[in-house]
Order: C-alpha cells, then sequence, then structure tokens
C-alpha cells in the first residue's frame, strides 16, 4: 500500500503549527517526517492531528504522578479556601487537566526555577480565562470574583514552586534515584517527628497548668534546645551547619555533594571514643523533659494536691500515649538515618575510586 | 520455553520493520513499512510511541542522525534491533506459525483447504 503523495506540499504556517503543537520530545523527528512525506495539505493536517494526539496521551500517562496530583491539587484548593464547593471542584478539575496538558509538553524535563515564571504566568492567566468563560457560560460554576483572584495569585506562587521541587534533580539512575528518594523521606520523618515533639511539649503545657512562674517557658522551648544540643553533639561542625567545601577543580562536586547529604542527616560523623557520646544523654533528657508534665500531674495527684482536680487527664493520657509513639518511631528514623547516612558515604567513596574498584574485580 | 515478554500485534509489525530496513530504520522508513506490511493506514504517532516503548524494554536502540533537505534540516532517529529484540521476535513468530498451524489444520477453512 502506497502513502498517497501530491505535487503541492503543507502551508508555512500549518507547518508550523504542526510542529508547535507536537510535544517537545519528539518534536523534531515528527516534524521532519511529516515533512518528508509530502502530504497535500488537507492530509498533511489530518496525518499530522493524529499524530500529535496520540502522542499527548502517551506522554501524559508518562508524565502522570499521583503524589504529584496529590499535591497540587492540595496547594489549589488552600489558594481558593472560603470559595463555594461546586466551583472550586470545577477549577480544580480544570487546573489539574491544564498542567497534565502542560507536562505532556515538557515531559521528561526535570524542574528548574527557569520554567517556574512561564508556568506561573500560564496559571495566572488560566484561572482568570477559565472563570471569566464560566461567568458567561455557567454562572453558578464560576467563582467569585476575589475569590478568583486569591486562588490566581496564590496558586501561581505555590503551584509552580511544587511542581519544581517535586521534579528537580531526579536522577536517571535506579540506585541514584532511590537514594535520594530515602534522603528525602529521612528529612521528612525527621521535621514531622520533631514539629511532633513541639506539639506534644506545648499540649502537655497546657494539659498541665504550672504552679511555677515560667515552667510552661522552660518545658516549651527546652525539649528544642536539647534537640538542637544532640544534632550538635554528635557532628565535628559544632559552631555551624556542615560546611560545604568550595568549587575546585581538583575536586568532585558529586562526592563533595554526597558527603555533605550524608553530614546533615541524624548520624554521629565518626564514633565516639567514650562508652556512651554526649548526644545520647541530651536525647534522653530530651524524653525526660517531655514527660515531666506527666510526672509532676502524677506527682500531684499523689500528694493530694488541690492543683491535681486542674489537670486534663485525658488529654495526658493521650500525650503519655504519643510519647511512647515518638520514642518508638525515634528507633525507626534513628535507622533510617543511619542507613542513608553510609549509603551515601558508600556512594562517595565509589565516585572517588572508579579504577581501583574496576582493578579489583 | 518464552524467555521474554509476549509482543503485542503493533510491536511484531515495529519490529519487523526494523529488522527488515536495517541501516535505514528510521521514523519514516519504519512507517512506511509498517503501512505496507499491515496493509492500511496507521498512525505515525503511534510508531513512536511503541517504538520508545520498545526502547525501554531494551528490544531496540537508537541513534540521531542529521536530516536532508527533504526534511528541512530536521534530525532522524535511526533504531536497530538488540538481542532481546531478536530474541523477542523470533519467540513471536514461532507462536505466530504455531496459531497458524493449527488453525489451517483444525478450523473451518483449513478443514476445505486439507480437502
Amino acid at each position: 500500500m502506497g502513502i498517497p503523495t501530491g505535487k503541492i506540499g503543507p502551508r508555512k504556517w500549518i507547518r508550523f503549527l504542526a510542529e508547535r503543537l507536537t510535544p517537545r520530545y519528539q518534536r523534531d523527528f515528527i516534524a521532519g517526517d511529516l515533512q518528508a512525506l509530502a502530504l497535500v495539505p488537507r492530509l498533511y493536517a489530518w496525518r499530522a492531528a493524529k499524530a500529535i494526539a496520540c502522542i499527548i496521551k502517551y506522554q501524559m500517562i508518562a508524565s502522570f504522578d499521583v503524589w504529584l496530583v496529590t499535591g497540587e491539587a492540595s496547594l489549589l484548593w488552600v489558594a481558593i479556601a472560603g470559595s463555594p464547593f461546586l466551583p472550586s471542584i470545577v477549577l480544580l478539575m480544570l487546573v489539574l487537566a491544564a498542567l497534565r496538558v502542560r507536562d505532556a509538553y515538557i515531559y521528561s524535563a526535570g524542574g528548574s526555577p527557569g520554567a517556574m515564571a512561564p508556568e506561573a504566568g500560564g496559571i495566572a492567566m488560566f484561572v482568570f480565562l477559565a472563570e471569566t468563560a464560566l461567568g458567561w457560560t455557567a454562572p453558578s460554576l464560576a467563582l467569585p470574583t476575589e475569590r478568583m483572584i486569591q486562588g490566581a495569585v496564590i496558586g501561581a506562587v505555590t503551584l509552580p514552586a511544587w511542581r519544581m521541587i517535586f521534579r528537580k534533580g531526579e536522577p536517571l539512575d535506579k540506585r541514584p534515584r532511590e537514594l535520594q528518594e530515602s534522603l528525602v523521606a529521612a528529612w521528612h520523618m525527621n521535621l514531622l517527628w520533631a514539629a511532633a515533639g513541639v506539639v506534644l511539649s506545648l499540649t502537655n503545657a497546657a494539659a498541665v497548668p504550672e504552679i511555677i512562674h515560667g515552667r510552661d517557658f522552660l518545658l516549651g522551648g527546652l525539649p528544642v534546645v536539647l534537640l538542637c544540643a544532640a544534632y550538635r553533639l554528635q557532628k565535628d561542625h559544632f559552631t555551624g551547619m556542615h560546611p560545604r567545601a568550595p568549587l575546585s577543580l581538583f575536586r568532585d562536586p558529586r562526592q563533595d555533594e554526597l558527603l555533605h547529604q550524608s553530614a546533615m542527616l541524624w548520624f554521629p560523623d565518626r564514633r565516639k571514643s567514650s562508652k556512651l557520646p554526649a548526644y545520647v544523654y541530651a536525647e534522653v533528657l530530651y524524653f525526660v523533659v517531655l514527660v515531666l508534665p506527666a510526672g509532676l500531674a502524677a506527682w500531684r495527684w499523689i500528694s493530694g494536691d488541690s492543683s491535681a482536680a486542674q489537670v486534663d487527664w485525658r488529654q495526658l493520657a493521650i500525650n503519655v500515649g504519643a510519647m511512647a509513639a515518638l520514642a518508638a518511631l525515634w528507633i525507626c528514623i534513628k535507622r533510617l538515618n543511619r542507613q542513608t547516612a553510609l549509603a551515601l558515604r558508600e556512594r562517595a567513596e565509589r565516585a572517588q575510586a572508579p579504577d581501583s574498584r574496576g582493578q579489583n574485580e | 520455553m518464552k524467555l521474554t515478554e509476549s509482543l503485542g500485534q503493533f510491536e511484531q509489525l515495529i519490529l519487523t520493520a526494523v529488522m527488515a530496513l536495517k541501516d535505514n530504520a528510521y521514523g519514516m522508513q519504519i512507517y512506511s513499512k509498517v503501512c505496507e506490511m499491515a496493509d492500511r493506514e496507521m498512525n505515525l504517532g503511534s510508531v513512536y510511541v511503541t517504538l520508545d516503548r520498545l526502547q525501554k524494554k531494551g528490544y531496540v536502540t537508537s541513534k540521531v542522525a542529521g536530516g536532508g533537505p527533504e526534511r528541512g534540516g530536521k534530525p532522524r532517529r535511526f533504531y536497530s534491533l538488540r538481542p532481546a529484540g531478536v530474541q523477542a521476535l523470533t519467540e513471536s513468530v514461532e507462536t505466530a506459525t504455531r496459531i497458524s498451524e493449527t488453525f489451517w489444520r483444525f478450523g473451518k477453512w483449513g478443514s476445505q483447504r486439507a480437502k
């Protein structure tokens, strides 16, 4: 079966349009093939439309990530907070669909600050145009003007930032990607765990009213201080954050980055000579301070103190359970930090000496 | 015993076209060959998407080369079969041959043919 051709090729503007509408990843190759087919304009347009639609569909599936979409939906929902429910859902669906089409065009590009500006402008413009169109065609589904402006402005700032962070630095090789995912997971867990400890200390103070002035201030701030002290005591760089090695022609930046990432984790820089390192004392003291209000409340009750009646025993019971969970999680989190730090160090050593590894094999 | 994933019909067409075209296996040529073998018009986009999928599976490899004036200077991507692709295609053809033999032996048209 032959491919029908004609003497007259497609017009320039049709070729240009087809080229711009083709997703980035195969644009030049498809444009060249379509041009080489030398089809009559109508057939060229039809073939190009079918090819482009097929590739957009494939790219949308390839670029889809449920966590990316969940983050986008959450941020947009917060951006239009206070808006009526149905118009919010409609706008959410429209913006998410538009972002999927956008991903189809730019996939498999990684996130970058340079891509944020056009995305921010695009999102704001899309929200404005979509709401304007809805205002004309289906006013009941359109947001109020002030909510639309609020959603456009906040969405234009938060969504591109989320998309940049999400797609930034996705290594293509499996092992580096797994390491980076492990590192991100470790940091998320560290920060969430620390935040949970702060919330716990604040609710402890609320559950057990102070009878000594200034106790709440101490119990609120002391856990944070102890946690920071425990972190710094296990590091060689006591006076500040782990310093990055200056850029140099004689050093491998990948190795420096891996060592820096390893050093920032909750893991001792080197094994200390003492049996029980100082940071362990700080960690234990942290849990002691957390459980102190419960101990004070128990003492008040045992001693028959009248202030025991002011204690919120239900909140205290919940907090004791939460503290036990926090302590159990701490063991898992430290293990994750240790494993990730060791894996990063191992990768840094392999990056430093690939030749010696080859000779040993 | 089968060692590779089963191929879809379109994937078989693509791999066969790449094999038949040898050093000249790039987008448009593969597309023309596939249309010729299938005896109907195909979607150029499907060809690229399937080639991309086959490359991810490790059945084909590709390299980019410059294009001529008939393509407006746009580059071409040449594809070639990898050993895994050859094996997958061979297994697929063997399966199709067994199906064909069974069909002609036991099918409605097969009994008439035997007569």
